[in-house]
């Protein structure tokens, strides 16, 4: 079967729904599905924040994503409007704000034409969100 | 008819930006064309309490979006009935292309829906 997942929880926010969403990615291929795109929305693109530092005691999620992505063929987007509001910039929205690129190498930047596109061409979409409630 | 798509909105207007991009998603669904329901869920009923105005909370006014979903193809939105009620809503005047929609009906919607997104 043909996947894609929706990330929407952070690697950095302290919960654990980033890491199940990298579990669950790499369960998928290995049972022999298509991961065809994995697109990082709301506080989800900071996935894709290059300067953010992971403690040496805790596990590096975007390693963790870069690697299964560049051996799987599997992209991954994150939303240029969310990356926007959490500093993660590509070369292109750095040169216009005149700011650093931050974003990890291995992402590229979409719009939410990219999750439409997943949505329409998967045979499942799987959402990964961390509970909002108090 | 059944949308092949559902986006489930569970989160409260404000407190974070989730209620926004369960928003956003479904009016990009619409904007390419595909069937749409926007499923107000839980908490997420809060959203629809009238006259409401995120910029007094220096945020983009949610509400006056949600009013104008018609305008831009998004021609299912749906609110739990249960979750009206357990917040005092039954009351309220909600915008009306609404439908008031029972947890029972909705599961059987779930179920025949292409595709689920859950915010």
């Amino acid at each position: 079967m043909n996947y894609s997942l929706l990330v929407l929880a952070s690697p950095l926010s302290g919960g654990t729904a980033n890491r199940s969403a990298c579990r669950f990615a790499e369960a998928v291929i290995s049972r022999g599905h298509a991961l065809r795109r994995v697109f990082f929305y709301d506080r989800g693109a900071e996935t894709a924040l290059a300067t953010a530092v992971t403690p040496p005691d805790s596990e590096d999620l975007r390693s963790a994503w870069l690697s299964l992505a560049e051996e799987n063929a599997t992209e991954l987007v994150s939303c240029v409007a969310s990356g926007l509001r959490q500093g993660v910039l590509d070369d292109g929205e750095a040169a216009r704000h005149a700011r650093p690129r931050t974003q990890l190498k291995g992402f590229t930047t979409g719009g939410l034409g990219l999750l439409v596109d997943a949505i329409a061409g998967s045979d499942r979409v799987v959402t990964f969100g961390e509970s909002m409630d108090p | 008819m059944t949308p092949s798509v559902i986006v489930i909105s569970r989160t409260p207007p404000q407190g974070s930006s989730r209620s926004r991009a369960a928003l956003d998603a479904a009016l990009a669904l619409a904007a390419f064309d595909q069937p749409v329901a926007l499923l107000f869920l839980g908490a997420g009923v809060l959203q629809l309490f009238p006259d409401q105005d995120g910029r007094t909370l220096g945020r983009r006014d949610l509400y006056r979006q949600i009013e104008s979903l018609p305008l831009y193809d998004v021609e299912h939105v749906w609110a739990e009935q249960e979750a009206l009620e357990t917040f005092g809503l039954e009351a309220v005047v909600l915008p009306d292309f609404v439908s008031v929609v029972g947890l029972a009906e909705l599961r059987h919607r779930l179920g025949r829906a292409h595709q689920v997104l859950t915010f």
